[in-house]
């Protein structure tokens, strides 16, 4: 691993439920110019530190997401295989989900207690464009709509991975859905 | 460790959009079955994004199911296993119309859906997304495993990666996986086993598929004795991009080829391609350009990160901005924007990708392996159907017949079946393999080993193949198989989520479909298809013959099975 250039400060959320009684940070530095936060989390895995627990799945090419890899960076959920490292960066994991060790959720358990979280994000749906297919309720990885009476509401947008995401946006069939940043 | 020990009627191995069919046909014809995945369910594998825009399905007169079976058969070039063709494709219209049902939205005209032509078809035959143009990956995630979900009774199981089979006699009679969340062993005993466990794309370098599709299903199948065929075919995404970093695996490039015409170079700054192609020069197709490009990296002239260069510079500033203006949202452009990459000032590096597989296991029209309670299907679940390269836009119905095929001809079988005994001695014998890296204190790290299988396919046994290069790979993977595997380590020891746990169940099945690959291409001395021969480089009738694989006594052994042609003669 080169260790001359642009080093990024890159501080990582560890915890393992089983044997921690509470979460700590680690801090690595490895370099992140023009890299992804989860290029970054490869080499801090790969060359530093193999404990390291962090899911990867379809890396984020062509127009799709899986969705396995969002987490917080800097404060503010993203797909970590979209999201442009920067020279400082918190990496946590993503806050809707219960933490299974370190930033690896399980997308089936909600956590009892959600941490506050500052949206960035305004996601407006066209009433006169949607159809009411619950399209996005299915395709949003981390779950930001929900079907209620027949009305379909971005009730978790503080879950939204934004940018680096945007299913909802690419695939609804109506251009129904626009989501803004403030 | 405490192992956990399950039952099922029926284990289907692989959540993707044949497993997913099969469990369903499975479960409504009464069986109980264990759907196990080796990610989270629905979102990992292939079929997430890599359904692309095709569906292949003779829907309307003047098509017909014998078109589309002459068409497969003909773009295989006359090697696929015309049973399978025939028998999988002729339910293509069947299962088209059930994903309609279960919600998928295509495009219509009117009454009738709206058919897209893609290579190799006699008469247009997609119907596609109601976006058009927009891959159909996520309405396939969105649709089936939804219908996996509202059958309570399927028993889904996440975060589990099976890494052998588990044998009794000549009988499968379930399988052992490591469940990833716990760190314990889980022994799944079942009246029939179904493995559909996807392509092994990532056994090479340079990929459009994800890290995960390690073609574990194949080792696995290998390993118990499994007949395996047609491993010399690999498929490949011409000109994906290589670099920048952030858009590795991309296949971008595929349509900005269709807007736009640039310049290939390599690293001396030629125009290669006018070399190869006097006449359309940089403008031949787009797998001529891969031909073309993996030749260059092969003598030395190729980019930093191993392919050539793509260029816009030659083009006027105004007609660059009008492209970039249009693509404003694509992620590819939007990507390159954020990095402050200039496409109108620098060039892209790209080059040919494994994008699928046409190798796996020999099976027959209902999805039968040669092991007895074993059913291979999708990816995995060969046979030769695919022959010597696949039409693009069969990969999904083969897949949702073979599910149903199979699905349906399992939960049949086991009604009146008993459950099969395991074999105590081999699942002991088995938990011990997986423990093994976890308690040695030094040794061979998987990364190690997956890189070398990387390495060597991506050098030997992609393009220009020759038996010089092959033998040498052979050698590579004979000596990881005596000095690497065993000596298997790793460092990571949390037994919770221990990704380098995960990597060493990968090496060993990497390492055997390392071997397989290489070993069947140093065999077919012919270029056929998608199998390139730089010393053989006409295509033979005498190898009108699948190549079949068998480990026998611990050894590969191999032999030939001659093609048959009831539908469609050979030209």
């Amino acid at each position: 691993m080169a260790t001359h250039g642009n080093l990024a400060s890159v501080k990582i959320f560890k915890f393992n439920p089983a044997i921690d009684k509470k979460p700590r940070y680690e801090t690595f530095n490895v370099p992140y110019e023009g890299r992804t936060v989860l290029n970054v989390l490869e080499t801090v895995y790969r060359d530093l530190d193999p404990e390291l627990a962090f899911r990867y799945g379809c890396e984020g090419k062509h127009d799709s997401r899986c969705g396995v890899c969002a987490m917080i960076v800097n404060g503010l959920p993203a797909l970590a295989c979209r999201r442009i490292s920067e020279k400082e960066m918190v990496i946590e994991p993503h806050p809707k989900f219960e933490i299974l060790r370190d930033l690896v959720v399980d997308f089936n358990k909600i956590r009892k207690v959600i941490p506050k979280m500052a949206s960035s994000i305004k996601i407006t749906i066209d009433p006169e464009r949607c159809v009411k297919c619950a399209d996005c309720v299915s395709i949003c990885p981390v779950g930001v709509y929900e079907a209620k009476k027949g009305e379909i509401k971005p009730s978790g947008v503080e879950f939204c991975c934004g940018d680096t995401c945007r299913q909802c946006v690419t695939y609804c069939q109506t251009n129904a859905i626009i989501v803004e940043f403030l | 460790m405490e192992r956990e020990v399950r039952e099922a009627d029926v284990l289907i191995i692989g959540g993707g959009i044949a497993g997913i069919r099969a469990a369903i046909e499975a479960h409504d014809n009464g069986a109980h079955v264990i759907l196990a995945n080796k990610g989270p369910f629905g979102r990992d594998g292939a079929a997430v994004w890599m359904a692309g825009t095709g569906f292949q399905a003779a829907l309307y007169p003047p098509d017909s199911i014998e078109q589309h079976v002459e068409d497969t058969i003909k773009g295989g070039k006359f090697l696929n296993n015309q049973t399978l063709v025939k028998t999988f494709l002729s339910l293509a219209p069947q299962v088209f119309n059930e994903l309609s049902k279960w919600g998928m939205r295509f495009a219509k005209d009117g009454e009738k859906f709206m058919r897209f032509p893609l290579p190799g078809q006699t008469y247009p035959r997609n119907p596609n997304f109601v976006r058009v143009g927009y891959m159909l990956g996520t309405e396939y995630r969105k649709t089936l495993p939804r219908q996996v979900r509202k059958r309570e009774k399927i028993d889904v199981r996440e975060d589990l990666f099976v890494f052998d089979l588990l044998k009794n006699g000549d009988e499968i009679v379930g399988a052992i996986g490591l469940d990833l969340i716990t760190g314990a062993p889980v022994v799944i005993n079942a009246k029939a086993t179904i493995l559909a466990t996807g392509g092994f794309m990532a056994c090479y370098s340079f990929t459009t598929a994800s890290p995960t599709i390690t073609g574990d299903g194949h080792g696995a199948a290998y390993r118990a004795g499994a007949k395996m065929t047609g491993m010399e075919f690999i498929q490949f995404m011409p000109t994906t991009t290589i670099w920048p970093e952030i858009v590795r695996g991309d296949m971008f490039p595929y349509q900005l080829l269709n807007s736009l015409y640039p310049f290939f170079y390599n690293r001396l700054g030629e125009r290669f391609m006018e070399k190869y192609y006097p006449v359309e020069k940089d403008w031949a197709t787009r797998e001529a350009a891969a031909r073309a490009i993996a030749k260059e990296v092969r003598e030395g002239r190729g980019s930093p990160h191993g392919g050539a260069y793509l260029s816009m510079r030659h083009l006027p500033q105004n007609l660059l901005n009008e492209f970039l203006e249009r693509n404003r949202d694509s992620e590819f452009i939007k990507s390159l924007r954020k990095i402050n990459f200039d496409i109108r000032e620098e060039a892209l590096e790209v080059g040919p990708a494994v994008h699928y597989v046409q190798g796996g296991c020999w099976i027959d029209e209902r999805c039968r392996t040669n092991l007895g309670r074993l059913y291979a299907i999708g990816e995995v679940g060969s046979g030769g159907k695919d022959g010597a390269d696949r039409l693009a836009g069969n990969s999904f119905p083969f897949c949702m017949a073979m599910g149903y095929v199979a699905g349906k001809d399992a939960a049949e079988n086991v009604k009146s079946s008993e459950m099969p005994k395991l074999d105590a001695m081999k699942v002991d014998r088995l938990i011990k393999k997986l423990q093994s890296p976890l308690e040695k204190k030094e040794g061979v790290r998987p990364q190690e080993i997956k890189t070398k299988v990387r390495e060597t396919l991506q050098r030997s046994a992609l393009f220009q193949r020759n038996a010089g290069d092959l033998k040498e790979g052979i050698k590579v993977i004979e000596d990881m198989k005596e000095n690497m595997l065993p000596k298997l380590y790793i460092r990571a020891k949390t037994k919770t989520f221990n990704l380098e746990w995960m990597e060493a169940l990968e090496a060993e099945n990497m390492v055997n479909v390392a071997e397989m690959v290489l070993r069947s291409a140093l065999m077919r001395e012919e270029s056929r298809g998608l199998h390139e021969r730089e010393d053989f480089p006409k295509t033979d009738q005498k190898w009108l013959k699948h190549i079949i694989i068998k480990k026998v006594d611990n050894e590969m052994s191999f032999s030939t099975e001659p093609v048959t042609f009831p539908y469609v003669q050979p030209k």
